[in-house]
């Protein structure tokens, strides 16, 4: 058995706070409107794995928005584990460990493990698509080009960009084979594995109906310039110190193999590209921890140790858990209570005999998750003759429903009757 | 591969515009078939909603342009 030196106990001692930070406060935010359709598992924007993960999670454990947001903590620690041994594969057991260290208290990792987005499982299902394409690479044993097939599945599976990466690695080993590519067995195994999610956007006409129609807008290199600036303003308050260490940590990635620069490169490109003010996209910058644990590989160990002691503290910061304090630094999402966890109870009560409620206003996915009537968005509704319950989460809406009373007023929402 | 039609696409935001007038979430709404019978465009949708503790039963539907 090796012998536990003082720097792993350190690199340990890190690993169990980054692993603890995941698993503290899952409760707080109030659900957001893309964790609803996740958690609820209605989304015709996304291939139905991830959505899946979180319904069986509330299959098991009932319907609270902690158990499933139980499952991203969990995915998010066994990212650690499979970024532990890419870099194992890498280098060595030692920078492995650092590589583990460093993704532990990557800012806006930890945050969106403790949130039931599709952003963890997804990086986890590419960082886990890169270690078994480098191992079936390496010696190109059956059982790592089976798993790579069933990595690379699950990935086109969880989201609808989950495709782009294994695309890329079909491409890169095209090119890396060249005349040989039609006779590797892990780029047949590759092809093979995006047949499937062809398929699944072939039967399902929702999933090119909300890319091409309904968010056509979002695609595109406009205004390069404002979204690079949205992109920094985005990551900056997730990653703090964090974020400087990731750009000098960028010559490192000529230390790298190809397939994990492509990931690195990944991330960052689907963000500028799809929603550089989305920050749920600033998860894969967890890959990051490659290059930036060996850029410390370089730094005397003293400054090692000081550098992974402030990024600790800066994660610590970011996302104190509540029942240790709140920093100037706390990451908005957990700073102050919700309003939704808080009031959700009185707008049930209120609803209690009503089977449906018309919400006019800016309604989220997350009053799905909050209410227990179903909800109308009345935003385009015509409401001339339309009478009952009503959430009117822009006061002014009033107006469109002449004859109401008011049942309830908060400094939010109002809810009338007719 | 309807999308790829021109028509297909000219009439699609009505389809969408529908739902909405009809009050409900996009995507509850899965969009089944896409039907050309001569001139007018159907789209075919299975409206699907859940809550936190319940599962509503399904709704069918067609919008025709």
């Amino acid at each position: 058995m090796p012998r536990i030196t003082r720097t792993t106990f350190a690199l340990l001692c890190i690993i169990f706070i980054g692993i603890a930070l995941r698993a503290v406060d899952l409760g707080f935010p109030d659900v957001s409107t893309d964790e609803a359709q996740f958690v609820l598992g209605a989304s015709a924007a996304h291939p139905p794995l991830g959505m899946a993960l979180f319904r069986f999670g509330i299959l098991l454990g009932g319907p609270v928005i902690i158990v499933a947001r139980a499952v991203s903590a969990i995915l998010g620690v066994l990212t650690l584990v499979v970024m532990y041994f890419i870099a194992l594969h890498l280098r060595n057991r030692q920078t492995a460990l650092l590589v583990a260290a460093v993704a532990a208290v990557v800012p806006s990792h930890i945050l969106f493990s403790r949130l039931a987005y599709l952003a963890v499982p997804l990086t986890l299902a590419w960082l886990a698509a890169l270690l078994l394409f480098l191992l079936a690479r390496r010696d190109g044993r059956p059982v790592f080009i089976l798993l790579l097939f069933l990595c690379s599945v699950s990935a086109t599976f969880v989201k609808a960009q989950g495709l782009v990466f294994p695309l890329l690695l079909l491409l890169g080993r095209i090119i890396e084979k060249r005349r040989l590519a039609f006779r590797d067995p892990v780029t047949i195994v590759l092809a093979l594995s995006l047949i499937p999610i062809l398929f699944f956007v072939v039967t399902h006409p929702g999933l090119p109906a909300t890319l091409f129609l309904y968010g056509g807008n979002m695609f595109g290199l406009s205004h390069a310039s404002g979204r690079m600036m949205a992109l920094l303003q985005t990551w900056w308050p997730l990653l703090l110190l964090f974020f400087p260490f990731l750009l000098i940590s960028i010559p490192m990635i000529r230390l790298m193999p190809w397939p994990a620069v492509l990931l690195l490169l990944t991330g960052p490109a689907i963000a500028l590209l799809l929603g550089p003010d989305h920050p749920y996209y600033a998860t894969d910058l967890v890959c990051w921890a490659l290059p930036v644990a060996l850029l410390l590989g370089y730094f005397p160990a003293a400054a090692r140790h000081g550098v992974m002691i402030a990024l600790t503290v800066n994660a610590f910061l970011i996302l104190t858990p509540r029942a240790v304090s709140v920093t100037p630094w706390t990451y908005s999402l957990v700073q102050t209570p919700g309003y939704w966890n808080a009031h959700a109870d009185t707008l049930n009560t209120l609803m209690m005999n009503e089977t449906l409620v018309i919400a006019l206003g800016a309604t989220g996915h997350h009053v799905r998750w909050y209410l227990m009537p179903e909800v109308l968005v009345g935003n385009d509704m015509d409401l001339t003759r339309r009478n009952g319950m009503f959430l009117l989460l822009d006061k002014a809406a009033m107006e469109r429903i002449p004859g109401a009373t008011v049942v309830y007023e908060d400094e939010r929402l109002i809810v009338a009757k007719r | 591969m309807a999308f790829f039609s021109s028509s297909v696409r000219n009439v699609s935001p009505r389809a969408v515009r529908e739902i909405r007038t009809r009050g409900l979430w996009l995507v509850n709404a899965d969009l089944t078939e896409i039907r050309r019978d001569g001139g007018s465009i159907g789209f075919s949708w299975i409206y699907r909603y859940r809550s936190r503790t319940r599962v509503f039963p399904d709704r069918r539907f067609v919008s025709s342009f």
